[in-house]
């Protein structure tokens, strides 16, 4: 399998608006995702996930270092090729779903799609596979305030998978729902990986990282430690995850585990 | 206890914090007091009532308060629901930290008064340094005579702190009730909810197409007469119905059929516009329909007044050809003394009198079948056929228009204030007569071809044995007695000819020998068709202004809140792929299709309407067509402006919610 995503020394300083103050979010931060991965982000509050993952989205630019996707790199791309480039390789699930409430949920499937200027036809044939899998088939026409959470975030997903994306970025995908509705969404992200589809979450839950392949931890700007899942079970998973972060809550140097 | 000190603090950092929303609700409430205070105090002042003329500026600016109070009560309400929705989360979160609603309700109820004072304090300040200038433009406007004391009114400072009190404590209740009843997660949660899927829209989208064409129709196809004021009325009404199930229903029926269109809808341009606006619109239809009939109100409003006001010259013209017209019964008419009483109050007075007309006629009311004239039937008939028609000889005629014309026994000559007869024979109950020549001016009379609506006839007849023929065949249905007129101009001194005129009537009255005379001082009258239209502009310019404030202030608060709401939306389209221009460009085609919609609508409207606002006008004798229609081009394309600068004005305080920092 080859690399599809390279992070190399990352850094992000923020400077607050009236100047003075800066705020150091990433001093350092490398690694790399492999195609097919799935990958889990973890860290505390102010550790720097969500800086990192709005870098990986290309949606804020770093201080230094550099992303590549597939040998590109993140700083080539010009301002105005970043909306296609963001909407043709990358797949977004959000914390809190960011459905718009203005269109069905089919429509918003579609809207990147559409976006994208495909035609109807084509929209139509990748819906129907896609909601079949992800058991939203009966609720297309309905409107994001009418459906429960689980539901809502399924119709994230779909419109994240629908383009087809290199990598599906993931921000606190379970965050809003309850433990059943999560447990049901994980099992859909385990059963999309197995299709092939890389995935890049990042969380909190320790539930829901057991299910990557491979768990990443941040610490105040830094790569704190890697877990590899290797042939573990979830609950061995599980297990390895909590002791890691027992140590990062502890503090302690870094290490790294195979 | 200190929540005594604590509270007030609370309620005015409350404001200060949310000034974006509070500042543009305290301004409008200043400039309410400013406007109610100037009203009210040139309502109070005594000059008002010591000015001769002015009685119906004092009723005009009497009726023009009341519909203040009545403009700015629901205006100032709906304001403040606007905010406290607004606020309600900032209510909860004091709520969930230990404030009691009885403490809530005591921060409210000085927030009130902090905004009841600021507004009041401010707002007479403003009208006391500026009602003496707002005055003398009254008076100047009305050409009333200046006075330059304008002492300051007590009466209607008292008149305008217990009317906003009154305004505020409305305020206050509704705030309080609506704390009352809500409990911190839902004060927390705001305004958030769900919205449920309308569903046989059809049916009001109908209704609205309904009734708008049927008030369209009226307007277009109502005709000038003594019914035109209830016909204006009957199709304002159906025409605000129509407005607002179109605007509710109907565009979303429309918007909807659109999306049924696959191959239209799901192109990146439609897509999230059609599905953007159409959201909007279930949400804002209400407000974009008051937009749309203030709108209308004030170009229709101004259009009236300002045609009235500029037109002014043109009606008395018409409305009053003469000074003065003295009119008695034939058997009562004494030449002499009638002529004394003038000769001596010509000197008295040192005025002349100049084009003057004296003739006797026989005046019957008719009703008209084209060129048929016959008495009216018993059983009643179109009042809109029937016409006062004078016959009077040509011996007068060409006595008193010095012309030297000759008649033969079936001929006449004709003379219409409206359109011209344009026939060549005139049918007299069963007597025909051909007409010799139609008169295109008769120097006791105008002329407007555009009338239509009080139409007068002048028939001359060869000798008064045909001019006895005729009343004979009317004696006994409609014909009066024969009368005998004066009428006459007089030039001179301005007050020596209004004294003139004064001093003639009461001479006349007290002879008394002319009991049933009647008398038309048209130096009087003038003086007060042009107070009126001075003072219909006067009044018909502060609505405007306060519509317009009224209108701003909507439109400001659609902004913000569409604004609040769009954020979320505008991250959601960039995080999905929409670039930065793609996402302003969708949002501006939203927000301009929403927000000139309702100027669209006034604008048709007022379109419609003109024929409507010609009739109104007309029965106040202004017939003048093009003034009217450029007075509606002018006033549609400045208000145009207006609208455009407020648009622009309010969408900065838009795109500062909605704009994000990459």
């Amino acid at each position: 399998m080859g690399l599809l995503l390279e992070v190399k020394n990352l850094k992000k300083i923020y400077t607050t608006r009236l100047g003075g103050n800066k705020v150091q979010a990433l001093e350092n931060v490398s690694f790399s995702v492999e195609k097919g991965e799935y990958m889990a982000i973890m860290g505390e509050s102010g550790s720097g996930k969500t800086t990192l993952l709005n870098i990986l989205a290309s949606l804020d630019k770093p201080t230094g270092g550099e992303v590549l996707l597939e040998g590109k790199r993140f700083s080539d791309i010009r301002q105005k090729e970043l909306c296609a480039f963001r909407r043709d390789n990358l797949g977004f699930v959000f914390q809190d779903f960011n459905l718009l409430d203005t269109l069905s949920l089919q429509d918003n499937i579609f809207l990147p799609l559409v976006l994208a200027g495909l035609s109807y036809k084509e929209m139509f044939k990748r819906l129907r596979p896609l909601a079949e899998k992800l058991g939203i088939q009966d609720l297309l026409q309905k409107y994001p305030y009418e459906v429960s959470g689980g539901q809502k975030q399924r119709t994230a997903v779909a419109r994240a998978l629908i383009t087809k994306p290199k990598v599906i970025l993931a921000d606190e995908p379970t965050g809003a729902l309850d433990s059943k509705a999560s447990n049901k969404l994980l099992r859909l992200f385990e059963d999309i990986n197995q299709d092939g589809q890389t995935i890049l979450m990042v969380t909190h839950s320790i539930t829901a990282a057991s299910y990557a392949s491979r768990v990443l931890f941040i610490k105040d700007g830094n790569v704190f430690n890697q877990i590899y899942r290797g042939n573990s079970t979830k609950e061995q998973m599980y297990k390895m995850i909590s002791d890691s972060l027992t140590v990062l809550q502890m503090g302690g140097d870094k290490n790294e585990t195979a | 206890m200190k929540q005594h000190k604590v509270l007030p603090k609370l309620a005015v950092t409350g404001i200060l914090k949310n000034k974006e929303a509070y500042f543009p609700y305290l301004a409008a409430s200043i400039f309410s007091v400013f406007i109610y205070f100037v009203f009210a105090s040139i309502l109070q002042n005594d000059i008002m009532r010591s000015l001769p003329k002015a009685e119906y500026i004092l009723i005009l600016m009497n009726i023009g308060l009341v519909l203040l109070g009545i403009i700015l009560v629901p205006f100032l309400f709906y304001t403040n629901s606007f905010l406290i929705k607004r606020r309600k989360k900032e209510l909860g979160l004091y709520s969930i930290l230990g404030m009691e609603k009885y403490h809530i309700g005591i921060m409210m109820f000085y927030e009130t008064v902090v905004i009841y004072l600021v507004a009041v304090v401010v707002g007479v300040i403003f009208g006391m340094v500026f009602s003496k200038m707002i005055f003398l433009l009254l008076l100047n406007m009305t050409k009333l005579p200046v006075d330059i004391s304008f002492p300051f009114q007590i009466k209607a400072l008292k008149g305008t702190l217990i009317f906003f009190a009154f305004v505020y404590f409305l305020n206050l209740i509704t705030n309080l009730l609506q704390v009352g009843k809500a409990n911190p997660t839902e004060l927390l949660q705001g305004g958030k909810k769900g919205e449920k899927e309308l569903k046989h829209l059809w049916i009001p989208a109908i209704i609205g197409v309904v009734a708008l064409g049927m008030g369209y129709k009226m307007a277009i196809t109502a005709q000038i007469d003594e019914m035109i004021f209830l016909n204006f009325f009957g199709a304002v009404f159906l025409v605000i119905i129509g407005t607002y199930f179109i605007f509710t229903s109907g565009s979303i029926v429309l918007f909807k059929a659109l999306k049924k269109q696959k191959h239209f809808y799901y192109k990146p341009k439609n897509f999230v516009t059609i599905s953007g606006v159409l959201y909007r619109m279930k949400k804002n239809a209400a407000s974009l329909v008051n937009i749309c009939i203030f709108s209308t109100m004030v170009i229709i409003t101004l259009l009236c007044t300002i045609s009235l006001y500029i037109g002014t010259d043109e009606i008395l013209e018409y409305e009053y050809p003469c000074d003065m017209e003295l009119s008695f019964y034939e058997e009562d008419y004494q030449k002499e003394k009638v002529e004394n009483i003038i000769e001596t109050m010509k000197q008295k007075h040192s005025v002349t009198i100049e084009q003057r007309f004296e003739y006797t006629y026989q005046r019957i009311l008719l009703e008209q079948i084209e060129n048929y004239f016959r008495a009216i039937p018993e059983e009643g008939g179109n009042s809109k056929n029937f016409n006062w028609v004078k016959f009077f000889t040509l011996e007068d005629y060409n006595r008193e228009m010095k012309e030297n014309e000759s008649l033969k026994e079936n001929e006449i000559l004709c003379f219409s204030n409206g359109a011209d007869f344009n026939v060549s024979e005139i049918k007299i109950e069963e007597e025909v007569f051909s007409v010799k020549k139609e008169l295109k001016e008769l120097g006791l009379e105008g002329k407007k071809e555009e009338n239509n609506y009080s139409k007068k006839y002048f028939i001359i007849v060869k000798d008064k044995e045909i001019l006895d023929r005729i009343t004979n065949h009317f004696l006994e249905r409609g014909a009066t007695n024969r009368k005998h007129d004066l009428l006459f101009s007089i030039s001179g001194e301005e007050k020596a000819r209004e004294e003139f005129a004064k001093e003639v009537e009461q001479a006349l009255i007290k002879e008394g020998s002319f009991e049933r005379f009647s008398f038309r001082n048209g130096i009087e009258n003038r003086d007060i068709t042009v107070s009126m239209n001075g003072g219909l502009l006067f009044i018909g310019i502060f609505f405007g202004i306060v519509f317009c404030m009224c209108l701003i202030l909507i439109l400001y608060y659609k902004q913000i809140t569409e604004g609040y709401e769009d954020k979320d939306k505008f991250e959601i389209m960039q995080k999905v792929g929409m670039s930065d221009k793609e996402v302003k460009g969708t949002i501006k085609r939203q927000i301009l299709l929403i927000f000139f919609m309702p100027l669209f609508g006034a604008i048709l409207h007022t379109i419609i309407a003109i024929r409507m606002v010609e009739g109104l006008l007309a029965v106040l004798y202004l017939f003048n067509h093009h003034l009217i229609l450029s007075c509606t081009f002018i006033i549609i394309l400045t208000f145009s402006i207006f609208y455009l600068i407020a648009y622009l004005f309010t969408s900065k305080t838009y795109y500062r919610i909605v704009q994000r920092r990459i």
